[in-house]
């Protein structure tokens, strides 16, 4: 009987302890190419998220899912959703799984950007962001330019340490996907780490209407009611970086206004 | 920087010869002068140029350029001894603290301080506190031996460092994961960790190390926190959204928090109490480093676009003087 009281007593003191110090486990999902930069972006971003969430008693793991494990049982573990899918596919999926936010890494279609689906966040600039920057910035250096989300190049704003630690670890140089499938996992994990809590409907809503990420750009970045990232983009010519084009204020260039065609 | 500035009052009452231990006692006094004398504080101010590589001194009383002298790879962080004998510079790209001696400004030694340290700050024993950016990391240094005495785990890119004037916690910042990580100096283990704003940069104790003030660079935050709870008590955003806050610093009777707003390029002064702005004073671009006389009197940063030092009377809030120095100046530190 003592045996018994003092282990329930030790139980007691003990248990308590044990689930302060529990490990909340945060799943994010990926669909697409493995070989495709997005991904070890993707893979990137996840280092980084447990290096802030071991802190924090945060664990987040990334679930490589095949394109026909979609239904919304499926999805239902996991609090976004990365995808580096083609318009088509991307728009069935958001469709079908309304609460989970999901992330855009690749498409830079103005149409798919028409639709003001309310849970899919473009990571990536449209054509039309990219193609008011490269006249913006033709203008500026009198020259044919390109606009990029990302180069390797980039310096400021601590962007020499983040292409660092992704040359570091997977002995590519940076490019713009990647940035965007990094970017997309800090989004989701900064959210988490912040109070967003680890549902998904409660992180789209922050997602929408909260965010202020650093995406190693230089400013606060936030989706216009399109569900556009605004980001600077960097100009490059004859592949090498030569400026920035600035943030635009409001929504993309050309894009619809989707608050006058939401009910929320 | 503390150091104990001893001012020797000698009167030789006793003229007697005889009297060996008034002997000893002289001699003790004439030592302690030849050695204050040593020590005596350099009135200089240093400024680490991050893009030409060197140091600009300045004469503090004269607020003119005394000299320049090259120092190393991308110098940033600044800092003096405890005794102000020794100048402190993190070079970047050559992963070392670079040690002058600050009355001849000679370099004196090379301590190796891991990966690419950013910044620093020296606790009251000596030991240096340094940030390592590319591994996500602090090392706490002794100077003198060049030891490591430990390295503690932080986030990504950490930066700013702030040691309690008591040398009991230190604040290390890192950037890229928005975290404050509170660590004890005793077992140098965190004890606290605290999410504020994208991109915290710098921090500073009050006095008696009961609050903490820590700047948040992407969200233009400003947080003040409850030390002994770890909490945030308040949190100040800026209107102005081209105010990048860096540098903080406290005014000396602690009801003022002087903020180096980047790209703003003006110093903000806010309300200790409620981080309500009272006034920004204009300076030079990118403005980052700030550094405190002792007497609290003025104030100086570094414009780092500008190339400049912008010289702050804090009774008026106004800039008195701008001095150019290096290309990108960084960090600034008085031994006064």
């Amino acid at each position: 009987m003592h045996i018994i009281l003092s282990f329930l007593m030790l139980l007691a003191i003990f248990v308590p302890t044990l689930v302060d110090a529990a490990v909340k486990n945060v799943k994010l999902a990926y669909i697409g190419d493995l070989d495709h930069a997005a991904y070890l972006g993707a893979k990137q971003g996840l280092i980084e998220a447990n290096l802030q969430g071991q802190f924090l008693g945060l664990q987040y793991s990334l679930v490589v899912l095949d394109g026909d494990q979609t239904s919304a049982t499926e999805l239902s573990d996991f609090v976004a959703l990365l995808a580096n899918l083609d318009d088509k596919a991307l728009t069935k999926l958001s469709t079908r799984t309304e609460d989970l936010p999901i992330f855009n890494l690749v498409s830079e279609s103005n149409s798919l950007r028409q639709h003001c689906t309310g849970n899919l966040f473009h990571v990536m600039p449209s054509r039309l962001m990219k193609h008011a920057a490269i006249v913006w910035g033709q203008e500026k250096y009198q020259r044919e330019v390109e606009a990029k989300a990302w180069h390797y190049d980039f310096k400021k704003f601590a962007a020499r340490d983040l292409n660092k630690r992704f040359k570091k670890n997977f002995k590519h140089n940076m490019t713009e996907h990647a940035w965007a499938g990094w970017a997309a996992v800090k989004i989701t994990t900064d959210a988490v780490a912040r109070g967003s809590g680890t549902q998904a409907a409660e992180l789209l809503q922050y997602a929408k209407h909260k965010l202020s990420f650093d995406g190693q750009k230089g400013v606060a970045m936030n989706f216009d009611n399109t569900g556009q990232l605004r980001q600077i983009l960097l100009l490059t010519a004859d592949g090498e970086l030569i400026g920035e084009a600035p943030l635009y204020n409001e929504s993309a260039p050309g894009a619809p206004d989707c608050a006058q065609q939401t009910t929320q | 920087m503390n150091r104990l500035l001893v001012r020797p009052t000698v009167r030789n009452k006793q003229r007697n010869s005889g009297n060996i231990m008034e002997y000893v006692k002289t001699a003790c006094v004439a030592l302690l002068i030849i050695s204050t004398s040593v020590f005596a504080a350099t009135n200089r101010i240093f400024v680490s140029n991050e893009k030409s590589n060197d140091i600009t001194v300045i004469d503090a009383k004269t607020l003119k350029v005394e000299t320049t002298f090259p120092v190393g790879k991308r110098p940033r962080g600044i800092g003096l001894s405890p005794d102000g004998t020794e100048l402190y510079v993190a070079l970047s790209e050559e992963n070392v603290i670079a040690v002058i001696d600050s009355g001849t400004l000679k370099l004196v030694r090379k301590i190796k301080s891991g990966s690419d340290p950013e910044t620093f700050a020296v606790h009251p024993n000596g030991n240096i506190y340094i940030s390592n950016e590319d591994d996500a990391k602090a090392t706490v240094l002794d100077p003198k031996s060049g030891k490591q005495i430990a390295e503690i785990q932080v986030g990504l890119e950490p930066e700013g460092v702030a040691i309690a004037p008591d040398g009991s916690k230190v604040i290390v910042a890192s950037e890229s994961s928005s975290m404050l990580h509170v660590i004890e100096t005793r077992k140098n283990t965190i004890i606290a960790n605290i999410l504020v704003g994208a991109r915290p940069r710098a921090a500073v104790f009050n006095r008696d190390a009961s609050l903490a003030f820590a700047t948040s660079e992407i969200a233009g935050e400003v947080s003040k926190i409850d030390m002994e709870k770890h909490e945030i008590i308040t949190v100040a955003k800026s209107e102005d959204e081209t105010a990048k806050p860096k540098d903080i610093l406290l005014s000396k009777d602690e009801r003022f928090v002087y903020v180096a707003a980047g790209r703003a390029n003006k110093v903000l002064v806010l309300g200790a109490d409620d981080l309500k702005l009272v006034k920004g004073i204009p300076v030079g671009k990118r403005v980052w480093g700030l550094a405190m006389a002792r007497d609290g009197k003025r104030l100086f940063t570094t414009d780092g676009v500008s190339g400049t030092v912008s010289v702050i009377d804090t009774v008026k809030n106004e800039v008195i003087k701008t001095i150019s120095v290096g290309e990108f100046p960084w960090g600034v530190v008085i031994d006064d």
